[in-house]
């Protein structure tokens, strides 16, 4: 069963339009990533599924519910959650506080813990960081603090914008290789990145995004060996 | 190719608290260079840049430019001194059109007073129109034709990219600072990015100071590069060499697939 | 920073509810509504102010507006839904929003008894539950008909509501027009009768209005001319306007300067007219609209917030009256101002020689003020700008002061200003004088605003760090922000001084800073005609509705509730202007001369 789908959305920024008619459909524990250029649509499509967005035409249902009655804060304990392009961390709290607002809307003590300590082995990091406020991190630092915080309120749906964006070469493997293991634990994945290489080499399934609409999708494995894509995105 | 120094930093220490961000740096960046600082999230690499501009005291050792000390200065001084920068999370006037935004990066060229534009001399509406000429070349020159009056938080992210840059061309720099200017950017946008950045050393003869992840253009343009880890220098050299060092592989690049 | 909360806007998620709590949430607010407005004893003083003579009181019109409001709101929100489903639910929240008077009747009329033998008065409480209130509510029937009457009532006008919105443009439109005229004309109708004090027009003015209200033929005739306008426009608005596009643009430009020139020439010719109390009610305006320009480039241009503006407007008057007062008033011995008197011993200025020192002396006043605070960003700046107002205030009032600006007894007789043997003495002659000041000073704040220190002070409104590294002296630019905004609130200070001729500690409130501040914010913040329209808005507004004592502050705080709700830009935002279109092709034609040059 499609635990994400996304039919036919049309959203609009004032007169301009951003997406026209998007479709696809995401299942249980698979990573799909949207790939295309700055501008073609990719944290739109994101934004529209987390509810940030209202597309004016279209619908998108979570777990077989509309969107469109869900109200924006019951989405998380729902467990859709978005890392947002941009780090938009806490800036004032601490690392540790940030981490715990994650797991704001969650009551059970010991599971919180666990996934704290998760989050904490993820990246090394933080741990070293955990009393620091969040505002001087370091740009990369920021980024993995948002990673940690969404996994802290325990996704089913994990919306990624970019987690590659400004991460050391080294960090960037750890980070794919954390997300394949968040996988391994019965999430499903939307991962939009423009390391197209490395996405399309974890993901199952891809589609690109060209001008607010899908130009070209299927199975990742495919793709990553497309001329097209190959010239297009992966340099 | 035996250039001058531009900017040089002499047993650079920087520590906030407890925290050491900057341990004793030495840096020397050549003239008409492309001078990459690479290494993991948290080195201290952003640090330097806000070290050069001195928007905080450093805790010890000098910065010249071309010879001038910069450390007393604030750093509205500094940038008249010639440097410009650019920001890793993109910090344009978001509320002012991308013309208005050239226009400030003009501000330290521009002679006009404020009484000169209440009594509108003659003197200020020429000066005014001049920069407004050059803003509108610089707008060209970026790629942003036509983009001018559209207020900077409405571009897409890549022309903000841009416009980040041609505000900081505007003030004529010696030495520009860019920090990440491909974040964000699939590897076609990226190579786009390499060939603008060039045309800057190599067209305008701006020496270039850049702190980047993106190992494709690091290594494809960069002259000299610098690797840094918990604020200490752990490898200098040529990319190729850079590339190789152990040390920088194990703090750094890793093995994986990402500096492919 | 405070800019950026208010010029963002949030695209908010609409969440599908279903029509019946809906129409039950509608119907709800208006019967809050109602409740708290006979609570407050709104009512109460509404149903002795006639609207039309003998037939309908504002409070009368207030029920009304209520639940035809509530009626048109819930078709509004369920357009989803059918249209008779639609009418059914406006009759439901018209209902519930009736039920609120069927309600008070009830409970004023039950007002005092006993429960299990305890005694209660709920007057006790809810003074405004008055007798007269209920006589009012009951239309002198018994109260069990009333309550049934209101709960018809309301049902009635929610359909009407709905009906109201159903109607098409043709008729809707000129019909609410009709009765919004009426309305209006009967709030004002005696400000209306004091612009119009002349022998010739009596006859006219006694066949619409009397000193209670209007008169029913007189609101007929207003309605029945609003509507035939009204219902001409809208049905031939769109021929007129074709028309008017299809003539020569030279004609156009004709035709509108034609009727920009008519407008200024009434306004101008409007205070004579109309007497000294709209003079002064827009001299008002006006003094309000200069302090918000000046404060409109601390706050709209450079990202200063600053609560203790007041300041700099009693700087400008103290300065003044100072200097334009005789110094016999002055009973003060201590080394420097006896220094000071005397060197004006023998003579005070005159109010045009003391104005340049009056602004001046608001200009350093502005610079000192800013020193303290350059390092103070954001939320911290109001408080400490705050702060600083209320010392200098405080200083005024001091014993210390006291010798030489008069402590709380203020400074008296000062003169008022002469030019070429004419006095500015009455508020409408004093208006003409800040009309004039206010032009010069919008030409000001607009040469500044365009200007390369406009710009500084724009960059570090939105990133102060980047706007230094750009080379911009925060100092020097932010000294200037608080120094020649000051000057603004100076002249407005100095001619404040001229119009009440003695000044005292008290007229610079804190409460002059916050209405400063709301009146830009309302306005548009960064906008220059939105300080304008603010003014008249905020200032004007409750000046002309005065005679309601403390309620207009109830609609002032209304219209800035709803006008951040819905406008949240202001009513008249900021925009950006286009410069880089029409300089392109200079700089194109430019670059080719050059490639020209080279190659020759």
């Amino acid at each position: 069963m499609a635990i994400l789908e996304i039919n036919d959305i049309h959203v609009y920024y004032g007169n301009i339009r951003a997406l026209h008619g998007i479709s696809f459909s995401v299942e249980k524990g698979q990573i799909v990533t949207l790939i295309g250029a700055n501008g073609a649509g990719k944290t739109t499509t994101l934004n529209a599924i987390s509810g940030i967005l209202a597309p004016r035409q279209g619908s998108v249902r979570v777990f077989d519910q509309d969107l469109a009655r869900i109200m924006p804060h019951e989405l998380v304990p729902q467990g859709v959650v978005q890392v947002p392009e941009g780090r938009r961390i806490f800036s004032r709290l601490t690392v540790d506080e940030n981490l715990s607002m994650g797991a704001f809307t969650r009551k059970d003590k010991v599971a919180i813990a666990k996934d704290r300590e998760r989050v904490l082995e993820m990246f090394p990091r933080l741990r070293e960081r955990l009393t620091q406020i969040a505002g001087t991190l370091s740009g990369g630092e920021q980024q993995m603090l948002a990673m940690g915080r969404a996994i802290m309120s325990d996704p089913k749906i994990l919306l990624l914008d970019e987690p590659s964006m400004g991460l050391a070469p080294i960090l960037v493997d750890q980070v794919f290789e954390s997300i394949q293991d968040i996988r391994k634990q019965g999430v499903t994945i939307l991962l939009v990145e423009q390391n197209a290489y490395v996405a399309l080499q974890i993901a199952d399934y891809g589609y690109v995004l060209e001008s607010g609409q899908i130009a070209l999708k299927g199975p990742a494995k495919e793709l990553i060996k497309n001329e097209e894509i190959r010239k297009a995105y992966l340099g | 190719m035996a250039q001058n120094t531009l900017l040089h930093t002499n047993a650079l220490v920087k520590r906030f608290g407890g925290l050491v961000a900057i341990d004793s740096l030495d840096l020397d960046v050549k003239e008409r260079t492309i001078h990459s600082i690479i290494g993991p999230n948290g080195a201290g690499k952003t640090t330097v840049f806000n070290c050069i501009m001195n928007f905080f005291p450093i805790t010890s050792g000098e910065i010249r430019l071309s010879g001038e000390r910069l450390n007393d200065l604030t750093p509205d001084r500094v940038a008249t001194r010639g440097i410009g920068r650019t920001y890793q999370n993109i910090r344009l006037f978001r509320n002012m059109s991308a013309l208005e935004n050239i226009m400030v990066g003009m501000h330290i060229h521009l002679k006009s007073s404020w009484w000169g534009a209440v009594l509108r001399t003659r003197r200020t509406l020429a000066d005014e129109k001049a920069g407004q000429d050059e803003a509108v070349r610089l707008l060209q020159y970026v790629g942003l034709r036509g983009k001018g009056d559209i207020l900077a938080r409405n571009l897409p992210y890549g022309d903000q990219r841009r416009l980040e840059i041609a505000r900081a061309l505007a003030m004529k720099p010696k030495l520009l600072l860019l920090d990440e200017p491909t974040a964000g950017m699939n590897p076609s946008e990226s190579q786009d990015m390499v060939t603008f950045i060039r045309g800057l050393r190599d067209e305008l003869g701006i020496t270039i100071l850049l702190i980047e992840h993106h190992m494709p253009v690091v290594m494809g343009m960069s002259d000299i590069v610098t690797v840094l880890d918990h604020g200490v220098k752990i490898s200098e050299g040529t990319p190729d060499h850079v590339k190789r060092d152990k040390k920088v592989i194990e703090a750094y690049l890793g093995t994986g697939v990402a500096h492919t | 920073m405070a800019f950026d909360v208010v010029a963002s806007t949030f695209q908010h998620k609409a969440i599908t509810k279903t029509a019946p709590r809906r129409a039950i949430e509608v119907g709800l607010m208006g019967f809050g509504l109602m409740i708290y407005f006979n609570l407050v004893g709104l009512i109460g003083q509404f149903m002795e102010r006639f609207i039309i003579e003998g037939l309908a009181t504002l409070a009368h019109t207030v029920f009304l507006g209520i639940a035809i409001g509530v009626g048109g709101l819930t078709s509004h929100r369920l357009l989803n839904e059918t249209v008779t489903r639609r009418y059914l639910y406006s009759a439901l929240a018209g209902l519930i929003s009736g039920c609120s008077l069927a309600v008070l009747v009830f409970v004023i009329d039950h007002a005092q008894g006993a429960i299990f033998g305890a005694e209660f008065d709920v007057r006790f409480m809810f003074v405004a539950l008055s007798p007269k209130l209920l006589d009012f509510l009951t239309f002198g029937t018994a109260p069990e008909n009333a309550v049934f009457y209101h709960l018809i009532g309301g049902v009635v006008l929610g359909l009407f509501g709905a009906l109201l919105y159903h109607l098409p443009n043709v008729l809707r439109r000129p019909l609410i027009g009709g009765l919004a005229a009426v309305w209006f004309i009967g709030l004002f109708s005696e400000l209306i009768q004091l612009a119009m004090q002349f022998e010739v027009v009596d006859d006219f003015r006694n066949f619409f209005f009397t000193w209670e209200g209007q008169t029913e033929q007189g609101a007929v005739t207003v309605f029945v001319i609003t509507f035939a306008i009204m219902a001409f426009v809208t049905h031939r608005g769109d021929a007129v306007m074709t028309g008017f596009r299809a003539m020569p643009s030279s004609g156009q430009k004709s035709a509108r300067y034609a009727l920009y020139l008519l407008a200024v020439v009434l306004f101008l010719l409007f205070p004579m007219a109309a007497g000294s109390f709209f003079g002064q009610v827009l001299m008002l305006v006006g003094l309000y609209a200069l302090m918000g320009m000046g404060l409109n480039i601390e706050i709209g241009l450079a990202g200063l917030l600053d609560m203790g503006f007041v300041a700099f407007f009693a700087t400008g008057a103290y300065t003044i009256a100072l200097f334009t007062t005789s110094t016999e008033d002055v009973a003060c011995v201590t080394p420097p101002c006896d220094y000071l008197i005397q060197i004006f011993d023998d003579r005070s200025l005159t109010w045009w020689e003391a104005l340049p020192i009056a602004m001046i002396a608001s200009l350093v006043m502005g610079v000192l003020f800013g020193i303290p605070v350059l390092k103070v960003r954001g939320d911290y700046l109001a408080v400490a700008t705050l702060g600083l107002g209320e010392i200098i205030r405080v200083v005024v009032v001091s014993d210390m002061a006291a010798p030489m600006l008069g402590g709380s007894q203020g400074i008296l007789a000062i003169p008022r200003p002469h030019l070429f043997g004419f006095e500015f003495s009455d508020p409408i002659q004093l208006f003409y004088l800040t009309l004039v000041s206010t032009i010069v000073a919008a030409y000001f704040a607009w040469a500044l605003e365009n200007s390369r220190l406009g710009r500084a002070w724009m960059a570090i409104r939105e990133d102060e760090d980047v706007g230094q590294a750009l080379g911009v002296n925060l100092i020097n630019v932010k000294l200037l922000a608080y120094g020649l905004g000051a000057v603004f609130a100076g002249l407005a200070g100095a001619i404040f001084a001229a119009m009440l001729a003695s000044i005292y500690p008290h007229s610079f409130q804190l409460l002059i800073s916050i209405n400063i501040l709301a009146l830009i914010i309302v306005g548009g913040i960064g906008s220059l005609p939105g300080v304008v329209v603010g003014s008249l808005m905020l200032i004007g507004t409750p000046e002309l509705l005065r005679e309601f004592g403390e309620f207009r502050f109830l609609a002032y705080g209304i219209v800035l509730v709803v006008m951040m709700r819905v406008k949240p830009l202001g009513l008249w935002p900021s925009s950006v202007r286009k410069r880089e279109l029409q300089s392109v092709e200079e700089a194109e034609a430019l670059i080719k001369q050059r490639t020209q040059g080279q190659k020759a």
